[in-house]
């Protein structure tokens, strides 16, 4: 146990009320189903960078980083690199297109989205079927993650940390929806990179800067400074490094919780902002964590266990108040991804079963009190089941990923970018990608033949996707002519390009918002704006 | 419902001709009304100065969808018109909030008119609810893209909307 003083419970007590606080503050703002399961469609760009990233990265950065840094050395950083990217290649290749695409399609979920891009009832099935069985062992892991830190770091019983950890997290997104996640995250994801980068800054005066490291680390062990790993364990296995940076580059792009993100983002137009400030957010947070686990070896030689690395620094380096923050801030990390995901596991049970077989001709409030009681069913049996049989946190989230990674990429990336990419393209990508990631997992293969499960999966998903997409029938005429209007930005005529009147301007934002927001445009028989 | 609105100085018709100036290499789809609704706030104000505009009889229009406020220079022409009720923007601020703020409008200008010692006296008279008609305007490009334009039918001011 590393804290467990006053000061500690009432910052942890602090940021759990806050954190309630916002959800009960938006259950009063989400009026209809689109408000509480996108947020109406109003997220800006900001909010929509933040959201993206904390759901992104979970307690591993704060954990698991720094300790694979520890024990690796500089060959870490590969990781490192490829997360720097991955918020360029995410909200790049999908965010817009995505945005556009989805809303023409009138989605309010991701597998909504994947069944009416590519039509069929097996589409609907097998996707609602693999999202909610490895999203839900994502959320199950992350209530775990959560107990596990607070019984660690404050020495409260595992059982009690977990209800209140993850009762926390239930709460507020059954109460609030969308916003109280993205809100949420938005201030876990300030919390998150303040902490870092102060630990960073302080730590890095102590090593007496990069030099200084460097020094220090080639005096420990010469290799710990090559880009091969401690003794240059993986010498010349470019592979190996290939899937190192890979891995996070483009992995998000299929996790539906984290594509769900550019669905409810307020305009296409918002993409490239996004873009800026999920990358700068990810300069300072991504590369941190694994130069602290780095700057561990020199300033905690001695540690037992090197997932502490950063905490016992944090109390080292800085006064309590502080330290208690950086407490919050693991926290934090976990709460902004396992709220991500419980909030996806409710769209998925009201959106794709409940309106889908239930009950079809559901209203919108119908619909949005399901989501919340479907939102604070999984919670409850999550935290039952972490309770009983806790599964292993990290083989839990790497199967996760790997089968949600293998399973969904290639159908979310062909759905924009490949006209050709159809429903039998679909079906093949998501069956093969599952199924071998399951197989490849429970054989164990991925330590016999050194090919990481997600990058098997991912190579025989890509291919059934395109095998899949060259036999079956194209897409339609109207879904190619969506796809178009996706992809491309609207001309408008050198005459009207530089027009907006500044008097207007005021009503124009106003009449936007009411547009979005009604029947008018369906109804007079308009293009939705 | 029947709603008074300012009334209109370009038709659909003037609409066309004014977008269609600005640039051929468009079409219009589609086009038809949307009303905005507005507060028009009377106050009797005293406070003593030498400015007109602001002493005596002063309006204030109040936006009612996003809560600003401005000083009406004369109360305009208004008309009694039928309109469907979804072309009808509903207000998002209550009157009485309206009548409330308003006077803080009025005290802002004279203050940027002139440094007034005395809190001026600022008494409401009367208020109405009007609405200013726009036009939404469907067009295609020549690619045959979609794009929206706001039509102000009592300036001929536009404005793109998201294009």
């Amino acid at each position: 146990m590393i804290g467990g003083g006053v000061t500690e419970y009432v910052v942890l007590l602090i940021y759990l009320v806050g954190m309630i606080g916002i959800g009960v503050y938006w259950a009063k703002n989400s009026k209809t189903s689109e408000d509480y399961l996108l947020g109406g469609r109003k997220i800006g760009s900001v909010l929509t960078a933040l959201t993206l990233q904390t759901t992104s990265m979970s307690g591993y950065m704060f954990m698991g980083g720094p300790a694979q840094a520890y024990k690796e050395g500089y060959f870490t950083l590969w990781y490192a690199v490829g997360d720097g990217g991955g918020a360029i290649f995410n909200v790049g290749i999908l965010g817009k297109r995505m945005r556009r695409l989805s809303y023409f399609l009138g989605c309010l979920s991701p597998i909504e989205y994947i069944e009416k891009r590519y039509p069929g009832p097996a589409t609907r099935i097998i996707a609602a079927i693999i999202a909610i069985c490895f999203v839900y062992g994502y959320v199950l892991a992350q209530f775990l993650s959560a107990g596990k830190t607070m019984c660690a770091l404050l020495g409260v019983p595992l059982p009690i940390a977990i209800i209140i950890g993850a009762g926390v997290i239930v709460f507020y997104t059954f109460a609030g929806g969308y916003l109280a996640v993205a809100w949420t995250d938005f201030i876990q994801g300030i919390v998150m990179v303040c902490s870092m980068v102060i630990i960073f800054v302080l730590a890095w005066n102590q090593v007496g800067g990069l030099t200084g490291l460097n020094e220090s680390l080639t005096a420990v062990d010469p290799t710990l400074t090559g880009m091969w790993g401690k003794d240059n364990m993986y010498l010349g296995q470019w592979g190996v490094v290939a899937g190192a940076v890979g891995v996070y580059l483009i992995g998000y792009m299929g996790l539906p919780h984290v594509v769900i993100r550019h669905m409810a983002m307020e305009s296409p137009r918002l993409a490239k902002q996004t873009v800026v400030i999920a990358t700068v957010w990810n300069q300072l947070f991504i590369f941190v964590p694994y130069i602290i686990g780095l700057m561990g070896i020199i300033m905690l030689p001695n540690i037992n266990d090197p997932e502490m690395i950063v905490l016992t620094m944090a109390y080292e380096l800085l006064p309590g108040v502080m330290a208690a923050i950086v407490l919050v801030a693991i926290m934090s990390a976990i709460m902004s991804t396992a709220d991500a995901q419980l909030m996806l596991m409710g769209t998925m049970l009201g959106r794709d079963i409940y309106q889908r077989y239930i009950n079809k001709d559901a209203t919108d409030k119908q619909l949005m009190n399901v989501s919340r009681i479907c939102i604070l069913a999984v919670g409850v049996l999550s935290i039952i089941i972490a309770l009983i049989k806790p599964p292993g946190v990290f083989s839990l989230v790497v199967f996760s990923f790997s089968t949600l990674g293998s399973s969904f990429l290639p159908s979310y990336v062909g759905a924009v970018w490949w006209k050709r990419g159809n429903t039998t393209g679909c079906v093949a990508s998501m069956i093969c990608g599952c199924i071998i990631s399951i197989v490849w997992e429970a054989a164990g293969l991925a330590t016999v033949t050194g090919m990481h499960t997600f990058f098997i999966g991912i190579i025989i998903s890509i291919a059934a996707y395109i095998i899949g997409s060259l036999i079956g029938k194209p897409p339609t005429k109207e879904m190619q002519d969506l796809i178009d209007r996706a992809g491309c930005k609207t001309k408008i005529p050198a005459g009207f390009a530089t027009v907006n009147y500044k008097d207007i301007a005021p009503e124009t934002n106003g009449v936007l918002t009411f547009l979005k927001d009604s029947n008018y445009m369906e109804e007079r028989g308009f293009q939705p704006v | 419902m029947e709603i008074k609105v300012i009334k209109n100085g370009y038709t659909m018709q003037d609409a066309f001709e004014r977008l269609y100036k600005r640039s051929k290499h468009f079409t219009i789809e589609n086009m038809d009304l949307l009303f905005y609704p507005y507060t028009l706030i009377e106050f009797y104000v005293i406070y003593g100065g030498k400015l007109e505009r602001l002493d005596g009889k002063v309006l204030c229009m109040c936006d009612m969808w996003r809560g600003d406020y401005s000083i009406a220079r004369s109360k305009g022409e208004f008309v009694n018109t039928n309109a469907e009720d979804n072309t009808v923007m509903p207000s998002k601020i209550k009157v009485e909030d309206a009548i409330k703020n308003a006077p803080r409008t009025i005290y802002g200008e004279i203050q940027k008119a002139k440094k007034v010692l005395k809190i001026p006296d600022i008494n409401y008279v009367r208020h109405e609810s009007i609405y200013k008609p726009f036009f939404i305007v469907e067009c295609l490009n020549d690619d045959k893209e979609v794009f929206h334009i706001l039509f102000d039918t009592v300036t001929g001011e536009y404005s793109l909307l998201n294009a």
